[in-house]
């Protein structure tokens, strides 16, 4: 539990301190730090009250004081383009997030333990040489160009999935089942193109793990007791091997996060991703900031996550 | 060191450092030995993309300009990202973790805080916010991937300073009073190459990836100068008429970056002592 | 009980063949401690286990035959192996911590093992084990079941390897270097400990070791080994009192007597145990051999009878 509390120390100062990067990000870019801050339908005088409520007389770091009270009141300003607040515009955003980023996780761990474990029980085999080759593709491959193949061969070739977006405008008003299954189908592609980039490298570090595991002298002594190879792949190499993966797969959430928001903006998914990247064209700037320190408080919750759960999983942190 | 890498190479990274060799080769010698102009167009084929023939290998764009060329140009472009970027995150990459991991303690512990930050943050967006910030032009991209990508560097480093230091040879060095700023250029410094090195490799696969996505998003690389990514940007009006305009520069982007990925991945398994085979 | 003939395993390393194990017989029987002695790198763990068959994937037994009770183990299918291994021969090792799985209770693992080998229910096997952590002298046997292996000291990790290997009951328990990494005072625990375990399980044990005074307090017969060879054995004291080959002479003469007055100098090896990698030829200890001769780097000697030990060198000759 001590461990535990300290992680949750940790994530404090490293909030704040992203919040402070955003800040600095904000003071340089160009246009007028109010306008972020304040509702577009206020008139002209109200808005030189406004500057003096947010303190931009005051000194930067009194500045930097006012901003940070805001944010942590859920006001991360207004968008230059729509004028609505960015907090919602995100909130809104989010649940597309979610259901993309969380299914692809799922997928990924369910494909990655079985194609790791195997290929790295026979490494060397024909199998382990396909996974292997796999994997290095995957890693190598632009997930943006691969999800342009995917649309070329799938929806523009083949016509299987739809090329973008969420859900069919047709079928706004459709039963529930009808648009599940309309979502799934414009989901597939989306989901695809994220999973092979994190398969391929997760498989890669699994299967270095059963290899090295499998050179433990536990794994050595259990065979020499008896146990069937069945039995020690499963229960011994599996769970040892399995552990590592938890603090990769936090550390390695910043790019799949990055990854996914090109993703949503390649197929056009709804989600905050693809606000993100409209916002570097129209140059809105709230709501960048917004999308960052969104994305950046995710990344440190689920790194936390992974904290916990590796703690609570793995005996020698747990009770030492 | 050498000795041992020309001694355990693989077949693929022979293959993969003849691929780049015959691309860098290609890339900053045309431009000097031949007059072909990538952004000249080819009036016959204007405004429809010609499939590839033996006239144009790899096809032409709208534009009718001629896809090989442009892609050879647009590896100029992504081999000095990478090598620029990574010289930059490594060189800034080495002198933090050495520092921090030789001070340690107190220092060290902050320090890594702010590096936990930094890692933090989806990259990507902040290297597109910076971009939108600053001018978008090449120089920046190397700037920008430079100093965003050093984290993973530094705390490799500062990883492996932190066990070097503890060992018992630098104790000795230490009982015979030497110099410290000696003893870390000198004998901790060379320690830590081969993780550098390793890093590198996958950290310039890695800077020309993040390059295609800027220069895909108008971000990068401005046209008319030909980039990977801005060859990709323009194929996407063109996806079903002219599918070779999108395949054949992301093939150019996977083979290099795979081509890198295969040395390192070499490299680290020949200096790796862990990755070896054990005899007995 | 075991009889080993002839016994040749090789490593595969690059294109290179590492002849780990050259020619090596030897017998254990019924209720017998055999001890093999030797350097680090002189084969002794390979002949472990190549006897149980748990070479890495680059070694492989090219010639020799491993008889057990009646069986030639080598020939034996994969189902058939793993009955052997536990049920007949119990395998506990250097580093007990490395032996057990960090990340399950050692309950576990015992439960695991115990119904493996014996029809039994989780609680009894529970029971058991409780049990058997007693006879090797656990406290807490009880509530230790549920702790992790890191959360004991060395030796007692080792008192639960041999828990658990005895929990299978074997009749050969395969002890390498089972001493080697704890402290002396606990070294002298676990050996007389597997002393007494021996009579009560009534099992042979072949105990592995580069400490000749391990080797000396426990066993009724000795093999030395150098370079993957036998070059001699005999009993403790055929060996002791009256060591034949020069090597055997070496490694006594080179155990420390506590006494100040005692000044005999050790008769001191040249150089390096050579890398298995490139051995020399003729005998191999001859480039480091005190009373070397010309033969010596011509002649490989097999090992010959003779009043005392078996030995296999060319100063002596075939009675």
């Amino acid at each position: 539990m001590n461990y535990f509390l300290k992680r949750v120390l940790y994530a404090i100062p490293m909030i704040i301190g992203i919040t402070l990067l955003s800040f600095i990000i904000m003071q340089v870019a160009p246009g007028d730090p109010t306008m972020m801050f304040t509702d577009p339908n206020v008139s002209l005088e109200d808005m030189q009250q406004v500057k003096a409520n947010l303190g931009l007389d005051k000194p930067i770091i009194v500045q930097y004081g006012y901003w940070l009270s805001n944010i942590f009141q859920g006001n991360l300003g207004y968008s230059y383009k729509s004028g609505k607040p960015v907090f919602d515009i995100l909130l809104d955003r989010l649940p597309a997030t979610l259901i993309l980023s969380i299914s692809s996780l799922f997928l990924i761990l369910i494909i990655t333990f079985p194609l790791g474990l195997i290929s790295g029980y026979k490494k060397g085999s024909f199998f382990d040489d396909f996974v292997t080759i796999f994997s290095f593709f995957g890693m190598a491959i632009p997930t943006f160009w691969l999800g342009l193949m995917f649309i070329l061969l799938f929806s523009l070739q083949l016509n299987l999935f739809p090329t973008s977006g969420f859900l069919d405008h047709s079928l706004t008003n459709a039963g529930l089942f009808t648009k599940a299954l309309n979502i799934s189908k414009h989901l597939f592609l989306p989901l695809l193109t994220i999973m092979v980039g994190g398969i391929a490298s997760l498989t890669r570090y699994y299967r270095f793990g059963i290899i090295s595991i499998l050179n433990q002298e536990y794994i050595k002594s259990a065979t020499a007791r008896g146990l069937s190879e069945k039995r020690i792949l499963f229960k011994h190499a599996f769970k040892n091997a399995a552990l590592p993966i938890i603090t990769i797969l936090g550390l390695s959430l910043p790019g799949l996060i990055s990854g996914s928001f090109i993703i949503e903006f390649i197929f056009s998914w709804p989600g905050m991703g693809q606000v993100g990247v409209e916002a570097v064209f129209s140059r809105d700037y709230p709501i960048l900031m917004g999308a960052i320190l969104f994305s950046s408080v995710l990344i440190i919750l689920g790194n936390l996550l992974a904290d916990v759960a590796y703690t609570l999983v793995d005996p020698r942190i747990r009770k030492s | 060191m050498i000795k041992r890498l020309l001694n355990n190479y693989s077949k693929k990274t022979v293959i993969s450092i003849l691929f780049l060799a015959i691309l860098a080769i290609l890339a900053f010698l045309t431009p000097v030995l031949f007059s072909f102009d990538p952004n000249s167009i080819d009036l016959s084929s204007l405004g429809e993309p010609e499939a590839p023939s033996l006239r144009h290998l790899f096809g032409t764009d709208d534009l009718g300009r001629d896809i090989l060329l442009r892609c050879i140009y647009g590896a100029r472009i992504s081999l000095l990202v990478g090598i620029v970027s990574v010289s930059i995150s490594i060189t800034i990459g080495v002198l933090l973790g050495v520092i921090t991991g030789y001070l340690g303690g107190l220092y060290d512990e902050i320090f890594m805080r702010i590096v936990d930050i930094f890692m933090a943050i989806p990259t990507l967006f902040l290297i597109l916010t910076i971009q939108i910030i600053l001018e978008p032009n090449i120089f920046n991209v190397m700037a920008v991937i430079g100093i965003t990508s050093w984290m993973g560097v530094c705390r490799l480093v500062r990883a492996e300073v932190l066990s070097i230091k503890e060992r018992t040879f630098v104790t000795a060095l230490k009982a015979r009073s030497l110099n410290p700023i000696t003893i870390l250029l000198k004998h901790i410094l060379p320690h830590t190459l081969n993780p550098v090195i390793v890093a590198a490799m996958l950290g310039m696969g890695n800077a020309i990836l993040v390059e295609s996505v800027l220069s895909f998003l108008g971000l990068g690389v401005q046209p008319p100068h030909a980039s990977w990514g801005n060859m990709l940007e323009n194929s996407l009006a063109f996806m079903r008429d002219a599918p070779w305009m999108a395949l054949i520069p992301g093939t150019f982007i996977t083979l290099t970056v795979l081509a890198l990925n295969f040395i390192g991945d070499d490299i680290r398994s020949i200096f790796d002592p862990k990755g070896r085979k054990n005899i007995c | 009980m075991l009889e080993v003939k002839n016994l040749k395993t090789v490593f595969r390393v690059g294109d290179k063949t590492v002849h780990a194990v050259d020619d090596v017989s030897f017998e254990i029987k019924e209720q017998q401690v055999v001890g093999l002695v030797g350097e680090s790198g002189s084969g002794k763990s390979v002949t472990s286990t190549s006897i149980l068959n748990l070479l890495p994937p680059n070694g492989e037994i090219t010639s020799g035959s491993v008889n057990f009770k009646g069986q030639d183990l080598l020939s034996l299918s994969k189902k058939e192996m793993r009955k052997i291994r536990g049920n007949e021969i119990g395998l506990i090792f250097q580093n007990p911590l490395a032996a057990l799985n960090p990340v399950f209770t050692i309950g576990n693992q015992m439960i695991e093992t115990i119904q493996l080998h014996h029809k039994v229910s989780k609680l009894e096997a529970e029971k058991e084990a409780v049990s058997l952590l007693k006879k090797v002298n656990i406290p807490d046997a009880e509530t230790r079941l549920n702790d992790y292996p890191h959360q004991f000291s060395l030796g007692m990790c080792q008192r639960i390897m041999i828990a658990l290997t005895l929990s299978m009951n074997p009749s050969l328990l395969i002890a390498d270097e089972p001493t080697a990494s704890l402290d002396v005072t606990i070294q002298a625990q676990i050996l007389s400990l597997l002393h007494d375990l021996k009579k009560e399980f009534k099992m042979s044990i072949f105990l592995i070791s580069h400490d000749l005074g391990v080797i000396a307090q426990s066993c009724d017969y000795i093999l030395v080994m150098y370079l993957g060879r036998i070059v001699e054995k005999g009993t403790p004291h055929q060996i002791f009192k009256n060591p034949q080959h020069p090597y055997t002479q070496a490694l006594i003469s080179s155990i420390p007597v506590p006494d100040p007055d005692h000044n005999t100098a050790a008769t001191l090896l040249k150089g390096d145990i050579p890398s298995p990698m490139n051995l020399p030829s003729g005998c191999r200890f001859h480039p480091r051999c005190p009373k070397a001769f010309s033969d010596c780097s011509a002649i490989n000697p097999s090992l010959i009878k003779t009043n005392d030990s078996d030995v296999a060198c060319l100063l002596y000759k075939d009675d």
